[in-house]
């Protein structure tokens, strides 16, 4: 089909399914996960957020029905990366209904994004850009207090909600077209960035959590003790860098509470 | 009535966490915090959500791959640590809290897989009304997921706060003085193991180099700022 064409196509589309119903659509996708199970996995969450506009394209009850069965296979992409295929799908339901495709090309289309989608967003919104934050509004807590939350808060969900928006958007709009956006969002490059400051971050936690150490009410002569958590907490960091090779965080952080319980009967004796 | 309030932000985080939006008011930093409001403490919440934000920032759900569950735990740690009460260092009522409740992580991963399990149920259930022409049926199957988060997040912040909470707060009046003061040291020392989980979440070949400019970069800054008369702080 021509760009001109498909240009036609999609103001024709935008008859069909009102603003109202994208919205609605867009909406139900927030809870996409909502009934997340080990076999369909996000399968009931997709044809929950579609329904209203299924409802719209296809007033024939028997293939209503259809359509909504249809979108219970197997489904299962990063959540915030699901609007883009879910806007694309959308594009391709209205195709179907208009008896311009078979049925089939939209379960070809989930299925040909879904898996490349949950990669790239895994990896820049769970391992990079949710660290990132995380990292520097708790670096900084002891000094902002309560504005750490906003920090965090807004340093996560300017760039997800203005990205699950967008690509909902272009989804709809360019249907098989999605990949370029996502593609031009360029995140493994913004990914990468960002997980090399949440590293250098990780240094500076080590000094935070010192500088905590030699607050009011904490034993011995400040000098020495400086020296003292400077050290325990070196061991810590690299006795943790150890053990997460094989156990998770948080017995490296009960270990951690043992050595300040080791080291404040060494210094009782001091 | 502070534990219930508590339980309640406690449940609807974990719902949010996985099941709806999404926009991370699940994670320790936030839901410490707002745990902490409930029992009239954001500040403490904050104390408590900022180093278990670190310990458990590669915590991520990759596909099937269930990571623990840093939301319950939180939300316990803060409402034992705070439901403790008394005149503590605040280092040690958190120190004690986490050991009470640091593996309830690993629980609610294991809760998690269960409730992922019983919602194949709800997909068949799903699927059974819409072949017999019920689509609008079949679909309100899909919020049926959502109370088993609730659900069990909110009892287990709850027993933490209403009931272990004063518990622990008893057992940290009694404690000697030098196992109370070994819990506070033993908190700012979690500050370092969150670093080290950070670094190795970051899955970079030369996370440690730069985890040492970081380090060497905050040390500058805390000299300077020990030099200017700058020493305010949460600690």
């Amino acid at each position: 089909m021509s760009a001109r064409a498909e240009a036609g196509d999609a103001a024709g589309v935008a008859s069909e399914l009102p603003a109202s119903v994208l919205v609605r659509v867009f909406l139900r996708s927030l809870l996409l996960q909502a009934s997340w199970n080990r076999r369909g996995m996000q399968n009931l969450g997709v044809a929950y957020a579609l329904w209203p506009a299924l409802e719209r394209l296809y007033p024939d009850p028997g293939r209503r029905a259809a359509a909504a069965a249809r979108h219970l296979a197997f489904f299962n992409t990063h959540p915030y990366l699901a609007p883009a295929i879910l806007g694309g799908a959308l594009r391709h339901e209205v195709r179907v209904a208009r008896g311009e495709e078979p049925a089939e090309a939209v379960e070809r289309f989930k299925a040909a994004l879904m898996g490349p989608f949950a990669a790239v967003g895994d990896s820049f919104f769970w391992l990079s850009l949710r660290p990132f934050a995380g990292m520097w509004a708790a670096l900084l807590a002891p000094w902002i207090g309560l504005w750490a939350v906003a920090l965090f808060l807004v340093l996560y969900n300017v760039p997800h909600l203005i990205l699950r928006v967008r690509l909902f958007v272009a989804g709809w709009r360019g249907g098989d077209r999605v990949v370029e956006q996502v593609a031009r969002a360029g995140l493994p490059k913004w990914g990468a960035r960002l997980r090399r400051t949440s590293a250098v971050g990780g240094g500076a936690a080590v000094v935070v959590g010192v500088h905590l150490l030699t607050g009011p009410g904490l034993p011995v002569e400040p000098a020495r003790w400086l020296a003292v958590a400077s050290f325990a907490a070196l061991v810590v960091f690299f006795g943790t860098w150890a053990l997460l090779a094989r156990r998770g965080a948080h017995w490296a952080a009960f270990a951690a509470v043992l050595l300040g319980i080791g080291l404040a009967f060494a210094g009782a004796g001091w | 009535m502070s534990a219930l309030l508590a339980a309640l932000v406690g449940g609807l985080a974990a719902i949010e966490r996985k099941a709806v939006l999404q926009a991370q008011l699940s994670r320790p930093i936030v839901v410490g915090p707002l745990v902490g409001w409930a029992f009239g403490d954001p500040l403490a919440g904050l104390y408590v959500g900022a180093p278990l934000e670190l310990v458990w920032i590669g915590a991520a759900n990759l596909g099937a791959a269930l990571p623990p569950h840093d939301t319950a735990a939180t939300a316990a740690i803060v409402a034992a640590a705070i439901g403790a009460g008394g005149d503590h260092l605040p280092g040690a009522a958190a120190s004690l809290a986490f050991v009470v409740f640091g593996s309830a992580a690993l629980l609610g991963r294991r809760l998690e897989g269960v409730g992922e399990r019983a919602n194949e149920r709800v997909v068949a259930h799903a699927a059974a009304a819409l072949g017999e022409g019920l689509p609008g049926r079949a679909l309100r199957q899909h919020l049926r997921g959502l109370w088993r988060p609730f659900v069990a997040t909110g009892l287990l912040v709850l027993l933490a706060g209403a009931a272990v909470g004063p518990l622990l707060g008893r057992l940290l009046a009694a404690l000697p003085p030098v196992v109370h003061a070994g819990l506070a040291i033993g908190w700012g020392l979690v500050w370092a193991a969150g670093g080290a989980a950070a670094v190795r979440a970051a899955r970079l070949p030369h996370g440690l180099a730069l985890a040492a400019v970081g380090a060497a970069g905050a040390a500058l800054a805390w000299a300077a700022a020990a030099h200017l008369g700058w020493t305010e702080g949460i600690g």
